[in-house]
C-alpha cells in the first residue's frame, strides 16, 4: 500500500512541474511588457526599468523560469496591487469562507446524489426512474448563476425566507454565539442548494450506471438467493461496491472546493476565492491571479492523487495492476 | 374522369411543402415541414419590407461592385450585412424546401432488405425512433434558423432606445402609447438626399441608400413615446412620467387621433434602457449558438488531430503528448479560462474571437483521450494490419482507414460537449468577461438584468430559460446520437 502511495506521489510530481511551468509560459505569453504587468498606468521610464531589475525580469528567461519556481515553491507570491496586502493574507482570509461553503455543497452533492441514484436503478425503468432521468437532464442544463438568481428573487425577494446575500447580517458581530451561527447557517442555504443541487444531478447518474453494473453481479443474484431483503441486498452488498466510483468524486471535488464556487459566490457575494479571483481580474491584480492559478493547479493534482489513493484502499484490486 | 381529376389533385397537392409526406402516410415529418413553412411564409407576410430592401441592397451592392470595382461605402455596416445574410437566406429556405420535400415524397421507400444501406442512413432510422431526441434536433434546427433570420424576426432593432424615461422596465405583455410625429427626431443614418446625380450608376446609388436605409432605421424615429396625453386647443399636452410637453397639433402626423397616436408592445418587457427583452433574446441567440458551435468545432479538430498522432505512432511521441494533455486537465475548468481572458483582455479585437479561442482549446483534452483509446484498439485491427501489409502510407491509413472508424464516439462527444460550452459562455457574460456590451448575449443580459430582480425580474428571467431550452436539446441529441449510433448500448 504504502509503495503504491509513493508511486502515485512520484508520478505527480512531474505532472505539478509541468503545471507551474505552463502557468510560467501562459503569463509570459499574454500580450505586453511583463514588468506591465507589475506597474499601472504611465510611469517614468526610469522608475520602469528599476521595478524591471528589482523584480529580475532582466534576467535571462531561464533564471527566471527557475527564481518563479522557487518563489512559487516557498509559497512567496508577492504583495497584492490593489489591496497592498501580501496575496498570502488574503488567501488565508477568503479560503476559510469558500471551503464552508463548498464542503456542505460536496456532502449535499454526494448525499443527495447517492439517494438519487439509488432510487433510480433500483426502480430501473419504471415512472420514478424515469421522471429522476428527466429532472436529472434538466437540473443538469440550469445554469447555476441563473439557478441562484431564480432562487434569490422567489425564496429571499417575495417570500422573504433568506436572506439574498453576503455572509452575515449586518449586525451579526453583537449577536451571541448560537444567534451568529444560525445567522450563518441561514445565508448558506441558498448558496449551498444551488451548488449541492446541480452536482448531484450528474453524481445521481453516475451512482445509477455503477449500482445497475453492479446488481449484475453474480454474487447479488447468490445474495438474493439464499432469500436476504431486498434492502439488505441493495443497502449492504450492492451500495458498498456501488460506491467505490463515487468515492473517486470526492477526490476530483477537492479542485472545486476552491475554485468551484467562483460563479455561485460572484451571486450571493461570497467573501472567498472566487470574489477575489473576479476582484483581482477587474482591478488587473497579477500577483493574486497568477497565485490562484498556482494553488488551484495543484490543488487538481493533490485530488487525482488523493483519489486514486482512497480507490487503492477502497478496492484492493486496483494495487494489484 | 372524376377519378383522374382527383389524382391529378392528389398529386399537385404534394406541391405543397410537406403534403407529399403526409400522403405517403408520414404525418409527423409532413406536419412540421408544413408547419415550418407556413412559418417561413408568415415570416415574409409581416417583414416584407426588409425582406425585400434586403434583397434589393445585395443585388445593387453586387452590381455596383461589379460596375465601379470599388466598394460602395456605408454598405458594410454590420447591420447591412445582417440583413443580407438573412433575406438570402430566407429566400433560400423558399425556394429550396419545397423542391427537397417534393423529390423526397417523390422517391420510391427504399426497403432495408436487399440494398445495401450506408451506416449514416441506419443511424439516422435509429435515430428517429427516439421521440424526444428528435425533439431536440427540431429545436436546435429552428434555433439556428431564428438567429440566421434574426433581423426579420425580431419585432424591433434590440439596440433601440427612446425615451427610457417611458419605456425602461415595462412588464412582460405590456404596451407603452406613442405619438406619431411628422418629422424624424434624429437624423437619418443613411440618407439618399445628396444624390441627385443622372445616369444609371448614379439611379443604382440612390436606390442602394433607400434600400440601407429602410434596413438600418430603428423604426423609432418618429415616434414619441408617453404616458398619457390630452389636446387642448391647438396643442397636444402629453405627459412623460413626471415631465409635461406641448407639441402643436400640425407637427403630429395626420389630422385626427387615431392617425397620431399609437402602442408599442412588449412581449417579454424591456430592461432599464427599454430595450425589447424579446429582440435582444433573439439577437442573443446568436452568440450562444454559433460560439458554442465554433469552439466544439475547434475543440474536436484540435482533439482528434492530437489523440491520432498520439495513438497511433505510439511510444515517445504518445508519451509526451499524453502528459501534455495531463497537464492541461490539471487547471481547473472556469478558473483557468477567467484567468486567460483576464490576462489576454487587452487584445486589439473584440472579446467574442478569443472566447471562442479559449473555450476550444480548453476543451479538447476529453477529446483526444478519447480518439487515443479508438486509436489504439483500432490499430489492432485487422483491416489495418491489411493496409499495412499493402504498403499504404501512414497519412492514407489515418485518414482513410482509423479515423472513419474512430468518428462516432468522437461526434457523440462532441454534441454532448456543446451544452457545457453554452453554459461557460454564459457564465463568462454573466461575470461581464464574455461578449461586450451592447452586443446582446443571454448571459449578459441576465447580468444586465441582476442588479434589478425586486422591481423588473422578467429581465434574468427569460434568457435562462432559453438557455435552459438549448442545453438540454443538445443534450438530448447527444443522447439520442449515443444511442443511436452505439450498437452495444443497444443491446
Amino acid at each position: 500500500m504504502l509503495l503504491y502511495i509513493l508511486k502515485r506521489v512520484i508520478a505527480a510530481i512531474p505532472l505539478i512541474f509541468g503545471l507551474l511551468t505552463v502557468t510560467f509560459f501562459i503569463i509570459r505569453m499574454a500580450p505586453g511588457d511583463p514588468a506591465s504587468l507589475y506597474l499601472q498606468g504611465n510611469v517614468d521610464p526610469g522608475i520602469a526599468d528599476r521595478v524591471r531589475r528589482n523584480l529580475g525580469l532582466d534576467d535571462p528567461l531561464p533564471l527566471q523560469y527557475v527564481k518563479w519556481l522557487k518563489a512559487t515553491a516557498t509559497g512567496e507570491f508577492g504583495v497584492s496591487f490593489s489591496k497592498h496586502r501580501p496575496v498570502v493574507d488574503i488567501l488565508a482570509d477568503a479560503i476559510p469562507n469558500t471551503l464552508i461553503l463548498t464542503t456542505l455543497a460536496l456532502f449535499l452533492n454526494i448525499a443527495l446524489g447517492v439517494l438519487i441514484g439509488t432510487l433510480s436503478a433500483v426502480t430501473r425503468g419504471s415512472w420514478v426512474d424515469n421522471i429522476t432521468t428527466v429532472l436529472a437532464l434538466f437540473v443538469y442544463s440550469i445554469p447555476e448563476f441563473w439557478l441562484a438568481l431564480m432562487l434569490i428573487l422567489g425564496v429571499s425577494l417575495h417570500l422573504d425566507l433568506l436572506p439574498a446575500a453576503q455572509m452575515h447580517s449586518p449586525n451579526a458581530d453583537q449577536l451571541p454565539m448560537f444567534a451568529y451561527i444560525f445567522d450563518l447557517a441561514k445565508h448558506l442555504v441558498l448558496p449551498v442548494f444551488v451548488l449541492g443541487f446541480a452536482s448531484a444531478a450528474a453524481t445521481g447518474r453516475y451512482m445509477r450506471g455503477s449500482l445497475l453494473d453492479v446488481i449484475k453481479q453474480d454474487y447479488i443474484r447468490t445474495a438474493r438467493a439464499k432469500g436476504l431483503p431486498e434492502w439488505k441486498v441493495v443497502g449492504k452488498h450492492a451500495m458498498r461496491n456501488a460506491m467505490i466510483p463515487v468515492i473517486t468524486i470526492v477526490g476530483l471535488s477537492l479542485p472545486f472546493l476552491l475554485g468551484g464556487a467562483v460563479v455561485v459566490e460572484a451571486v450571493f457575494d461570497w467573501p472567498g476565492m472566487g470574489n477575489v479571483l473576479l476582484e483581482a481580474i477587474f482591478s488587473r491584480d497579477y500577483p493574486v491571479v497568477i497565485a490562484l492559478t498556482a494553488i488551484s493547479g495543484l490543488m487538481v493534482v493533490l485530488g487525482n492523487l488523493l483519489a486514486d489513493v482512497l480507490y487503492a484502499i477502497v478496492d484492493p484490486r486496483i494495487r494489484l495492476e | 374522369m372524376l377519378k383522374l381529376l382527383t389524382a391529378n389533385i392528389s398529386r399537385g397537392i404534394t406541391l405543397v411543402p410537406g403534403f407529399g409526406h403526409l400522403r405517403n402516410g408520414k404525418v409527423r415529418s409532413g406536419m412540421a415541414i408544413f408547419m415550418l413553412y407556413v412559418g417561413l411564409l408568415l415570416t415574409v407576410f409581416f417583414r416584407f419590407n426588409s425582406f425585400v430592401s434586403g434583397l434589393e441592397s445585395f443585388l445593387y451592392s453586387i452590381v455596383l461592385l461589379a460596375i465601379r470595382g470599388e466598394e460602395p461605402m456605408h454598405v458594410f455596416r454590420a447591420a447591412v450585412v445582417e440583413h443580407w445574410i438573412a433575406s438570402l437566406a430566407l429566400l433560400a429556405l423558399l425556394i429550396v424546401i419545397p423542391i427537397w420535400a417534393y423529390s423526397k415524397s417523390r422517391q420510391q421507400r427504399t426497403t432495408t432488405d436487399d440494398h445495401a444501406v450506408s451506416q449514416v442512413v441506419l443511424a439516422w432510422q435509429e435515430f428517429k425512433t427516439q421521440r424526444v431526441a428528435v425533439f431536440g434536433l427540431l429545436t436546435i434546427l429552428i434555433m439556428y434558423g431564428i438567429a440566421l433570420l434574426c433581423p426579420l424576426v425580431a419585432p424591433y432593432d434590440p439596440n433601440a432606445l427612446q425615451d427610457p424615461q417611458v419605456t425602461k422596465f415595462q412588464p412582460p405583455f405590456s404596451s407603452v402609447r406613442y405619438l406619431v410625429l411628422k418629422e424624424p427626431r434624429v437624423a437619418a443614418v443613411i440618407s439618399s438626399a445628396g444624390e441627385s446625380g443622372k445616369g444609371f450608376v448614379h439611379t443604382l446609388i440612390r436606390n442602394l441608400k433607400e434600400a440601407n436605409a429602410t434596413l438600418v432605421q430603428s423604426g423609432l424615429e418618429h415616434l414619441l413615446f408617453i404616458t398619457e396625453y390630452h389636446v387642448e386647443a391647438d396643442y397636444v399636452v402629453a405627459t412623460q412620467g413626471k415631465n409635461a410637453l406641448r407639441i402643436p397639433i400640425h407637427e403630429l402626423q395626420g389630422e385626427k387621433p387615431e392617425d397620431w397616436e399609437g402602442r408599442r408592445f412588449f412581449l417579454l418587457g424591456t430592461d432599464r434602457y427599454g430595450r425589447d427583452i424579446f429582440s435582444r433574446l433573439i439577437y442573443g441567440s446568436r452568440i450562444s449558438l454559433a460560439l458554442g458551435l465554433i469552439a466544439v468545432l475547434l475543440a474536436v479538430t484540435v482533439g482528434t488531430l492530437v489523440g491520432l498522432i498520439s495513438g497511433y505512432f505510439g511510444g515517445y511521441v504518445d508519451k509526451s503528448l499524453m502528459r501534455f494533455v495531463d497537464v492541461l486537465l490539471a487547471f481547473p475548468n472556469l478558473f483557468f479560462i477567467l484567468i486567460i481572458i483576464a490576462l489576454f483582455q487587452q487584445l486589439p479585437f473584440p472579446r467574442v474571437f478569443l472566447i471562442v479561442a479559449v473555450l476550444g482549446l480548453t476543451s479538447w483534452m476529453g477529446i483526444s483521450r478519447l480518439v487515443r483509446g479508438q486509436v489504439l484498439s483500432l490499430k489492432e485491427e485487422e483491416f489495418v494490419l491489411a493496409a499495412h501489409a499493402l504498403g499504404f502510407k501512414h497519412k492514407r491509413i489515418i485518414l482513410r482507414h482509423i479515423l472513419p472508424n474512430a468518428l462516432t464516439p468522437i461526434i457523440v462527444n462532441a454534441t454532448l460537449r456543446i451544452g457545457g460550452i453554452i453554459l461557460v459562455e454564459a457564465a463568462l457574460s454573466f461575470l461581464n468577461l464574455g461578449v461586450e456590451p451592447p452586443t446582446a448575449s443571454w448571459g449578459n443580459i441576465i447580468y444586465e438584468g441582476k442588479d434589478y430582480l425586486s422591481t423588473a425580474w422578467w429581465i434574468s428571467t427569460f434568457p435562462g430559460f432559453a438557455i435552459v431550452l438549448t442545453v438540454i436539446s443538445f443534450n438530448l441529441v447527444g443522447d439520442g446520437l449515443r444511442d443511436a449510433l452505439d450498437p452495444r448500448i443497444r443491446m
